[in-house]
């Protein structure tokens, strides 16, 4: 029993190695990038449309309207990273169905790569809306004196970005696991349902969040 | 270590590649698409507002239109009923004056019929009248009734002859031409009767002609220089006709008297 699909290498030269995390990732990509290109070959610009072109234009149209709705003044800007950001996480979370298939967001180095591009993606959205002094003033606001909590509250909400996709995911596998030594009838399933859905709350909810700290960081006085 | 940094590098490459791709074979694609769509739509309601703006503009001027040709007809309705009514009048004032001269001249034939009835029927009365006392003569006298006449005429010339003698002669005293026009014909001895009688009012051998003429009627007629004495059987009808005429009135005024 592993804790993480970090620790399932299949080939490592020095610091390099080619773990399960990578491996489930570049399969993700690939169904990912491949299908959305297969369907995208052949788009109608007509009122009739096929079910696929439907499907993803309910997604990009939803992610486009929920970033809208959290206060964002240009959807279309920010709209492929916070899309890019719950597509995989849903993608990787939905794929728990698949016997065998251990989520990368389930690695603690996959979530905490996510939070890290939330915290770089975040200040240079900041940067490009408002300028560098622009943006480095609302680590100033509403008082100087919330600076240092300011700088603090960046750092933890990283933090906690990646724990908490991590903690859900990893917990998710850890029950199932422990359930189906219990009982091995029923219960797991259920949990395996549980653990879908709640994949798909916590792709929203890291979605949402990153989106919010965008609005904060690019909103303008 | 839950961390392994370099799976972090790793998928924090991944994603930034995932992103690239994403955007490049979903994002862009798919809001082209709606983008199109919607332009298409949009195009397609503002043609659909074009068409309905053009259609409510020629609804407009087919109205217009439709009311001017309603006026005219209306205005070219009125013209054509008054000319109509004009020339109506115009035919019936015609006709009524047709027909007035139509009944004025039937009245007039009439009138004229009447009269030409009333000589004819007064013509032939006379007739019958002279031919019945001319018969009743001849059966109870033994005389004729132009044998009469000639008597009578002569007495009246004779009797009256003082008085037309002297208006007969001229400055001279002898009179020229003298005529005698009879209705019927004269015998020889009714001739030399009244050449004597003549004569012996004129005092002197005139020259004398005999005519028979319907001028004279049913009668004798004697004239010289213009001036005429005579004796017609109408005379005697006019007085009978009188009579007549008198006698039916007595016997209306008498009956309307009875009445009341």
């Amino acid at each position: 029993m592993h804790l993480s699909s970090d620790q399932v290498i299949f080939w490592q030269s020095g610091f390099l190695k080619l773990n399960l995390t990578i491996v489930t990732t570049w399969a993700l990509m690939l169904l990912l990038a491949g299908g959305s290109a297969l369907i995208t070959r052949r788009l109608s610009t007509d009122v009739r449309i096929s079910r696929w072109q439907s499907v993803l234009e309910i997604i990009v149209t939803m992610a486009r309207q929920q970033i809208g709705e959290v206060g964002l003044e240009k959807p279309e800007k920010y709209l492929p990273y916070i899309a890019t950001l719950f597509l995989f996480i849903a993608t990787a979370n939905l794929c728990t169905v698949i016997p065998g298939y251990e989520p990368p967001t389930g690695s603690l180095s996959t979530t905490a790569a996510l939070a890290l591009s939330v915290f770089i993606a975040v200040p240079l959205f900041g940067i490009a809306e408002s300028g560098l002094l622009g943006y480095l003033k609302t680590y100033a606001e509403p008082t100087p004196i919330m600076l240092p909590f300011n700088i603090v509250s960046e750092l933890t909400r990283t933090l906690a970005l990646a724990v908490r996709l991590f903690g859900n995911m990893m917990s998710g596998d850890m029950i199932l696991v422990i359930l189906i030594t219990i009982s091995p009838l029923v219960f797991p399933v259920l949990m395996n349902i549980l653990g879908l859905l709640t994949g798909m709350v916590q792709a929203y909810i890291f979605s949402i969040l990153a989106t919010v700290y965008i609005a904060a960081a690019t909103r303008t006085r | 270590m839950l961390i392994d940094w370099f799976t972090v590098a790793a998928q924090l490459v991944n994603f930034l590649i995932l992103l690239w791709l994403l955007k490049r074979f979903l994002y862009q694609p798919v809001i082209g698409a709606l983008d199109k769509r919607e332009k298409k739509i949009a195009d397609e309601l503002k043609h659909a507002a074009d068409v309905e703006r053009e259609a409510a503009r020629e609804n407009a001027e087919w109205q217009q239109k439709n009311d001017e040709f309603e006026q005219q007809r209306q205005l070219m309705l009125k013209q054509a009923t008054d000319e109509a009514a004009t020339r109506r009048n115009a035919l019936l004032d015609e006709a009524r004056e047709e027909s007035d001269a139509l009944r004025s001249r039937l009245l007039e034939t009439l009138k004229r019929e009447q009269e030409e009835r009333r000589e004819e029927s007064e013509r032939r009365i006379s007739d019958e009248i002279f031919a019945l006392a001319g018969k009743l003569l001849t059966e109870l006298a033994d005389e004729s009734l132009e044998s009469r006449i000639i008597d009578k005429f002569c007495r009246k010339l004779e009797t009256s002859g003082d008085m037309i003698a002297g208006r007969f002669g001229d400055k001279n005293g002898t009179p020229k031409q003298a005529v005698v026009r009879t209705a019927f014909p004269l015998d020889q001895a009714q001739r030399g009767k009244l050449s004597d009688t003549i004569t012996a009012l004129l005092g002197s051998e005139a020259p004398l002609s005999f005519e028979l003429s319907d001028k004279a009627g049913c009668g004798i007629e004697f004239c010289v220089n213009g001036l005429c004495v005579s004796w017609h059987f109408e005379a005697a009808l006019d007085a009978l006709k009188q009579a007549a005429e008198a006698h039916r009135v007595g016997a209306v005024e008498g009956d309307s008297a009875n009445a009341e």
